[in-house]
């Protein structure tokens, strides 16, 4: 029985690792497809063997409260989760958060700001290697 | 008895007029002209063209007999353009259009120097070779299908449409390639163009997979834009009616 409780509270830790960001990133894929938004995505990649090393995802939106709700919920959701937090608040209006996880390192930061949204997502996969000074 | 007779003399005369009529109908005008390096097709008519897989500066057209003297088939040799329009006014134009939906004009040549094709009627393109010139564009505010294996051009293929517009081009081998669209327009495929530019305010259907540097979208208008393989830059402004797929970009990790 102690068994079987461990091996449940591992695979419940398991999905949660799993679910990391898992949140904010369907809630950025959905704003992408069907939102009234701003998108930007760029992927870094190994020039010699074109993985991918770092993907950056950016979203603005304006005039959508309702949006700006749903992130920072979506961020708060994943605050158990995270290796890093910073918050920022002034007043009702402006909220700032950075979210960091680690392995593979992400930097998920939100911007809200009157009615003015912006959501940037930066996954780095592997550190580069030689970067020129 | 007379009466018979004349009833049934009546009927036979009527059976042979349709049958001289339909063989009227099916009867065609074979035209060759020549010219090395048309650049431009130009067409206000329904026409069916076959971009043939020979180097040949032949130019075969073919009419059905009975608009024949209606149509003005034209080489412009100084600008390089073929066009297809109505001569005389004699017959009415939509009567010609009609007839001409049924059996349309029928064009085969050689595609190393287009540059340019302008539709503003029914028009079908078959790609037997798809090899066209540096820069090749497709303006159409007619009713417009293309079908071929691959459109070769090695710097730029752009299309805009107002009308309704349907590619079915399996490959597009470009380095730009630009979807401009106000109407309807129905893309899929796959493309190595580095850079892609879609500018929607009509209706799209768009599946491409790509291998792009950029890929931009912006769209007010609807339909679905879907894009699969690797873009190492996106940008995508909407209004949000359409679908923006995109997710699909970039999936290995």
């Amino acid at each position: 029985m102690k068994r079987l409780l461990i091996l449940a509270a591992l695979f419940v830790i398991a999905v949660a690792e799993c679910d990391a960001q898992q949140r904010i990133d369907d809630l950025l894929n959905r704003e992408i497809e069907s939102g009234t938004t701003v998108f930007r995505m760029a992927v870094k990649r190994d020039p010699a063997t074109g993985e991918i090393i770092k993907r950056v995802k950016e979203l603005s939106a304006t005039g959508n409260k309702q949006l700006a709700k749903e992130f920072i919920a979506a961020f708060e959701s994943e605050r158990e989760s995270v290796d890093g937090w910073e918050e920022n608040r002034r007043g009702s209006n402006v909220v700032q958060i950075t979210a960091v996880w680690l392995d593979p390192k992400r930097i998920y930061t939100l911007t809200v700001s009157g009615s003015t949204l912006n959501v940037f997502a930066q996954t780095i996969f592997r550190e580069e290697k030689n970067k020129s000074k | 008895m007379k009466n018979m007779m004349f009833g049934v003399t009546v009927i036979l005369a009527l059976l042979c007029g349709v049958t001289v009529l339909s063989a009227q109908d099916a009867n065609i005008q074979n035209l060759t002209l020549h010219h090395a390096c048309i650049e431009e097709i130009h067409s206000t008519l329904p026409t069916c063209i076959t971009i043939a897989n020979n180097s040949s500066d032949a130019i075969e057209i073919s009419l059905p007999v009975n608009v024949e003297p209606y149509i003005e088939i034209e080489v412009d040799k100084k600008d390089n353009i073929l066009s297809f329009d109505i001569k005389e006014q004699s017959m009415e134009r939509r009567n010609i259009v009609s007839l001409l939906e049924k059996n349309p004009i029928r064009v085969s040549l050689s595609s190393a120097s287009l540059t340019d094709i302008l539709n503003t009627s029914d028009m079908s393109i078959t790609f037997e070779d798809g090899t066209v010139s540096k820069w090749f564009q497709v303006i159409n505010t007619g009713t417009l299908f293309i079908n071929g294996e691959a459109l070769n051009a090695k710097d730029k293929i752009e299309y805009r449409n107002t009308g309704t517009f349907t590619s079915q081009i399996k490959h597009y081998n470009t380095d730009m390639l630009f979807l401009v669209n106000t109407g309807f327009l129905y893309t899929n495929g796959t493309t190595t163009a580095k850079y892609i530019e879609q500018a929607s305010t009509g209706i799209e259907n768009t599946d491409l997979e790509v291998a792009c540097l950029k890929l931009s979208i912006h769209s007010t208008g609807s339909g679905v834009i879907k894009y699969k393989g690797s873009a190492d830059e996106v940008e995508v402004l909407s209004t949000g009616k359409a679908k923006i797929r995109t997710s699909q970009l970039n999936r290995e990790e």
